[in-house]
């Protein structure tokens, strides 16, 4: 299960922009209760321990936001969809 | 080929270089890793959580609708539904650019509105190649295995590629993957006999590092 602790929107701030080793950057994200997150990864490999208080991170299991994979995209309508009957009813 | 990406030396910077391009800039499509990735003489691991690299590569900008290719070499075999080892779209998905693929389905945009489903292959642990030499098909490649599948194009996406999730809509990441990579490309259309030999070679390749799959 991925690992993640919760943040406040203060040290989200701090942290954006930041690299927590050489190369890589932190990517504090919400989760599905709109909690801001960062994982377990970017608190364990920290070069610098004191961008914010990892000390007092506690670690929970990740709730990711749902997200769509879009085997039909809802976004526009499937070319293979029939068009809308308009006939009206038979009384 | 415009990137190449063999994920050597066991560092984020020592992997973040294009092989095509070494230079230090977004211009040479140097990656950028965000998120709380881990770094080994096998390649890079993402998280599945927040992990990604931007490749600072726009289809739109560098590709032809009838003329594009992405590779990734994913050496692990799990079940990860959700998560995409690259990714692009812009506002709609008639310029989609990503694969989801599991043991029970595949979906497959290549700048195109609807997916493509080829049947899964029997493992996610393998060298993954998407391919269009015109603007109605589009190749797939599991390892050495290819086949043609009918596709008429859509879009190119505005959105730079991301490696190991999905660039949606510009700067907003979804479709996070879990799956470590050994390698991946991003270039020109390949025609079925050259998707066989970029695999032949990339196998060679990872073999010869002791991380084939």
């Amino acid at each position: 299960m991925r690992q993640v602790a919760i943040i406040t929107e203060e040290e989200k701030d701090k942290l954006i922009g930041r690299q927590f080793m050489t190369d890589v950057y932190f990517n504090p994200i919400q989760d599905a209760n709109n909690n801001w997150i960062i994982s377990s990864e970017e608190i364990d490999q920290s070069e610098d321990k004191e961008i914010i208080s990892f000390k007092d991170l506690r670690l929970k299991i990740h709730e990711a936001k749902i997200e769509q994979t879009d085997e039909t995209p809802k976004d526009e309508p499937s070319k293979d969809e029939p068009p809308k009957d308009t006939t009206p009813p038979k009384k | 080929m415009l990137a190449v990406y063999p994920f050597v030396g066991g560092t984020a910077t020592t992997c973040k270089f294009n092989l095509k391009n070494p230079l230090n800039t977004d211009a040479a499509f140097r990656l950028s890793f965000v998120g709380g990735w881990t770094f080994s003489n096998n390649g890079i691991q993402p998280n599945g959580a927040n992990t990604y690299a931007d490749t600072f590569l726009i289809p739109l900008t560098h590709w032809t609708l009838g003329s594009s290719s992405i590779s990734a070499y994913s050496r692990a075999n799990n079940v990860d539904p959700i998560g995409v080892s690259f990714g692009s779209k812009g506002v709609n998905f008639s310029s989609a650019l990503y694969s989801a693929i599991n043991a029970t389905n595949v979906s497959i945009f290549h700048n195109q509105q609807l997916p493509i489903t080829p049947a899964p292959p029997t493992t996610t642990a393998l060298n993954f190649i998407s391919s269009r030499i015109n603007t109605t098909e589009i190749i797939v490649a599991y390892n050495g295995s290819t086949t043609n599948n009918a596709s008429n194009v859509g879009n190119l996406s505005p959105a730079s590629i991301y490696l190991s999730a999905r660039n949606n809509n510009n700067g907003v990441p979804d479709l996070y993957s879990s799956r470590q990579l050994a390698f991946a490309h991003i270039g020109t259309g390949l025609t079925q006999a050259e998707c066989t030999l970029l695999y032949n070679r990339i196998q060679t390749f990872q073999t010869t590092l002791g991380r084939q799959v």
